[in-house]
C-alpha cells in the first residue's frame, strides 16, 4: 500500500508548486527537463514505497531535492538571462520591481512558518526600503549596510532572538543553558562590534554558534544524566517508604485491576525488591558520577530543579526521605516511626508542593 | 557622471567595504576590490556594458571567491571541534572549487557536496542510538544484579529478559532497517564511540563505557 497521501503531498507539495509554476510560465529546456525528471522519479516513489521513513531516506540518498533544486535554480536564471537578453538593456526600476515581488511573495510563503513574525517583519522592512522612493542600486548598498540582505534566506540574525534564549533558560531555571546562550549573545555582540556595518555575518555566526554549542554539550548532558539518575533514585525511596503504609492499598501505584490479592502482591514486591532496585541505581550513580547520596542534596542541580518546580517534593518531605534513606537496604523493612511519619505526610498533603 | 551609474558605485564598493580587513573573507575581498576597481573606471553604465565580459568573468570569480571563504571557515570550525564528517563538506567543495567555470557549475557542485556530506552526517549520528539506550541498559542490570529475596529472583530475571528481548526486536525490526535506508548493510561501529564527537556526549568514564558497549552488544545485536 503506498505511503498514505497526507504525507506525500506534504513533502512533494511545495515542489509540485515550483514545477507547476515553470510550466504555467512555459519554461523549458535542459534545466526544466531535469526538474521534471527528479519530479516525476519523487512522484514514482511516492506510489512506490509503503513506508515513509524508507521514503524519505531514499529521496535524500537519491539526491532528489537536490537535483530538483539545483534545475530549478538553472531554470530561474536562464529565465533572468532570456529577459535581460531580449531588452537588450537594464532597467533599473524593473530590477526593483522583480526583487520587491520576490520579497513580497517570500512573505505569503511564510505565513505557515513557526518563526513567521520575526522573519516576515525583517522581509517587510526591506520591502518598505524598497518602496521608499530609492533607487536600485542604493536599495542593494542600504540592504548591505542594514543588514538585511541576508533576510530572504531567513538567516537574518536577530539580538533579540538571542536574548530571548537567555530569558527562557533562565525562566526555566537551566543555568548550563544560560551559559551556553549567554556566551553565543556575547559572541553575537563581539562581532557585531567590529563588523563594518554593525552587523555579524550570518555564516561566521552560525559557525561560532556551533562552536559554542559543541563546546557545552557534553555539559549540557551530563547535567540532565545527573538530575534524571537522582530523580529515580528520590523517587524509589519515596515508592519504597509508602509501601509500608496502610494507604498502600488504595494507592494508584500498586491497585492492581486483578483484584486485592494483586495489589497486595504489587506491595509486596515494592517493599522487598525496591531496595535492592535502589542500591543498583546508586552505585551506578557513583560509578558515573562519583556522587554519593548525600551529595544529590548539595549538587547544584538539586536546588535548581527544586525552583524550577520540576521536583515537587516539600523541604520538610526530602528532610523525610533523608531520614529513610539508611533504612532503604536489601532484605531489611522501614521502621514503624517513619512509617507513621509517612501515613502523616500523605493525610497532610505534605508530600509535593501545593 | 549619472547619479543611478554613481550609485552603482557606492554599491559596489559598499560591497568591498564589508570585508576589508576580515580575516575570514579575503579571497571575497580580493574579488570585490576587482569588481568595484572596474566599475569604478568605468564613467557610465555604456561603457561598462562594454566591459560586460570582464564584469561577468569577475562576477563568476566572486561567487567562486565567496564559497571559497566560506567553506574555509566552516572547515577550520569543524575541525577545531574534531567533527570531521562534517568537515568533510567543506574539504570537498575546496577541492573542486578551483575546477569551476560558472555559477550553475559552483551551484551544482556546492549543492551535491553538501548533500553527499548531510548523508554522511547522518549516518554518522546513527551511533547516538547507543546513548539512547542507557536508561533500558540501567534497567536491565537493576533487574539482573539487584540483591533481593529468592522468591522474586525469577520475576526480576524475566524483566531483565523481557527487556533484552524487546531491545532486540526494535533494533533488527525497526531500527536497523530504517538505518540501513541511509546506508546499506550498517551496524554499529563501536570504535566510533572513542572517537571526540561522540564520546564527548556520554557524561560516564572509560571503564563505565566500556561495560555499557559489553551489554549493549548483548541488547542491541546486529
Amino acid at each position: 500500500m503506498p505511503i498514505e497521501k497526507t504525507y506525500t503531498d506534504a513533502m512533494l507539495g511545495t515542489f509540485r508548486n515550483m514545477l507547476q509554476e515553470c510550466k504555467d510560465k512555459k519554461m523549458s529546456g535542459e534545466a526544466f527537463d531535469k526538474m521534471a525528471a527528479a519530479m516525476s522519479r519523487m512522484e514514482a516513489l511516492a506510489l512506490e514505497m509503503n513506508d515513509l521513513g524508507a521514503f524519505s531516506a531514499k529521496m535524500a540518498t537519491e539526491g532528489l531535492f537536490t537535483d530538483f533544486s539545483t534545475a530549478y535554480g538553472a531554470v530561474l536564471a536562464e529565465e533572468g538571462q532570456k529577459k535581460y537578453t531580449s531588452s537588450g538593456t537594464y532597467d533599473d526600476d524593473k530590477l526593483l520591481q522583480q526583487t520587491l515581488s520576490g520579497y513580497e511573495n517570500s512573505l505569503v510563503q511564510l505565513n505557515n512558518h513557526p518563526d513567521k513574525e520575526r522573519l516576515q517583519a525583517s522581509i517587510q522592512n526591506v520591502i518598505d526600503l524598497g518602496r521608499s522612493g530609492i533607487n536600485y542600486p542604493t536599495f542593494l548598498r542600504l540592504l548591505i549596510e542594514k543588514g538585511l540582505d541576508k533576510a530572504m534566506e531567513g538567516s537574518i540574525i536577530s539580538r533579540e532572538a538571542l536574548e530571548k534564549d537567555i530569558h527562557w533558560a533562565a525562566e526555566l531555571i537551566l543555568p548550563v543553558y544560560e551559559k551556553r546562550n549567554r556566551e553565543i549573545l556575547a559572541k553575537y555582540d563581539e562581532m557585531a562590534a567590529v563588523a563594518v556595518f554593525g552587523v555579524p555575518d550570518s555564516i561566521v555566526f552560525s559557525m561560532e554558534r556551533f562552536r559554542i554549542d559543541s563546546a557545552f554539550q557534553p555539559a549540557i548532558n551530563k547535567y540532565q544524566a545527573i538530575i534524571d539518575r537522582w530523580g529515580r533514585l528520590l523517587e524509589l525511596v519515596h515508592d519504597w517508604i509508602d509501601a509500608h503504609t496502610s494507604f498502600a492499598p488504595y494507592d494508584e501505584r500498586w491497585v492492581s485491576l486483578g483484584g486485592m490479592e494483586m495489589t497486595k502482591r504489587n506491595i509486596k514486591y515494592c517493599k522487598e525488591c525496591y531496595p535492592g532496585y535502589f542500591k543498583v541505581r546508586e552505585d551506578i550513580f557513583n560509578r558515573y558520577f562519583a556522587m554519593q547520596w548525600d551529595d544529590v542534596f548539595v549538587h547544584e542541580s538539586f536546588s535548581n530543579e527544586r525552583k524550577a518546580r520540576r521536583c515537587m517534593y516539600t523541604d520538610a518531605y526530602i528532610e523525610f526521605l533523608k531520614e529513610v534513606y539508611p533504612h532503604c537496604k536489601p532484605f531489611s523493612t522501614a521502621p514503624p516511626e517513619l512509617i507513621a511519619k509517612a501515613e502523616q505526610y500523605h493525610n497532610d498533603k505534605a508530600v509535593f508542593i501545593k | 557622471m549619472d547619479t543611478l551609474f554613481n550609485d552603482y558605485i557606492l554599491y559596489y564598493k559598499a560591497r568591498m567595504k564589508r570585508w576589508e580587513n576580515s580575516n575570514t573573507y579575503p579571497h571575497s575581498y580580493e574579488s570585490e576590490k576587482a569588481i568595484y576597481e572596474l566599475v569604478a573606471s568605468c564613467s557610465s553604465m555604456e561603457d561598462l556594458q562594454n566591459k560586460a565580459d570582464q564584469f561577468r568573468a569577475l562576477t563568476v570569480q566572486n561567487a567562486i571567491a565567496l564559497v571559497k571563504d566560506q567553506e574555509i571557515f566552516r572547515k577550520q570550525v569543524y575541525e577545531d571541534c574534531k567533527e570531521f564528517i562534517r568537515a568533510k563538506g567543506p574539504a570537498a567543495v575546496l577541492e573542486k572549487i578551483e575546477e569551476m567555470r560558472s555559477d550553475m557549475e559552483l551551484v551544482e557542485m556546492v549543492n551535491r557536496v553538501h548533500q553527499k556530506n548531510s548523508i554522511e552526517i547522518t549516518v554518522d549520528q546513527l551511533v547516538s542510538f547507543f546513548y539512547s539506550d542507557f536508561v533500558a541498559m540501567e534497567n536491565i542490570e537493576v533487574y539482573q544484579q539487584a540483591s533481593i529475596p529468592e522468591e522474586w529472583k525469577k520475576e526480576s530475571e524475566g524483566y531483565a529478559q523481557d527487556a533484552m528481548e524487546s531491545g532486540k526486536k526494535l533494533w533488527q525490526e525497526t531500527q536497523l532497517p530504517e538505518a540501513r535506508n541511509w546506508q546499506p548493510g550498517w551496524t554499529l561501529n563501536y570504535d566510533l564511540l572513542q572517537e571526540e564527537r561522540h564520546r564527548r556526549l556520554i557524561p560516564i568514564n572509560d571503564i563505565e563505557l566500556e561495560k555499557k558497549i559489553a551489554l549493549h552488544k548483548k541488547y542491541k545485536p546486529a
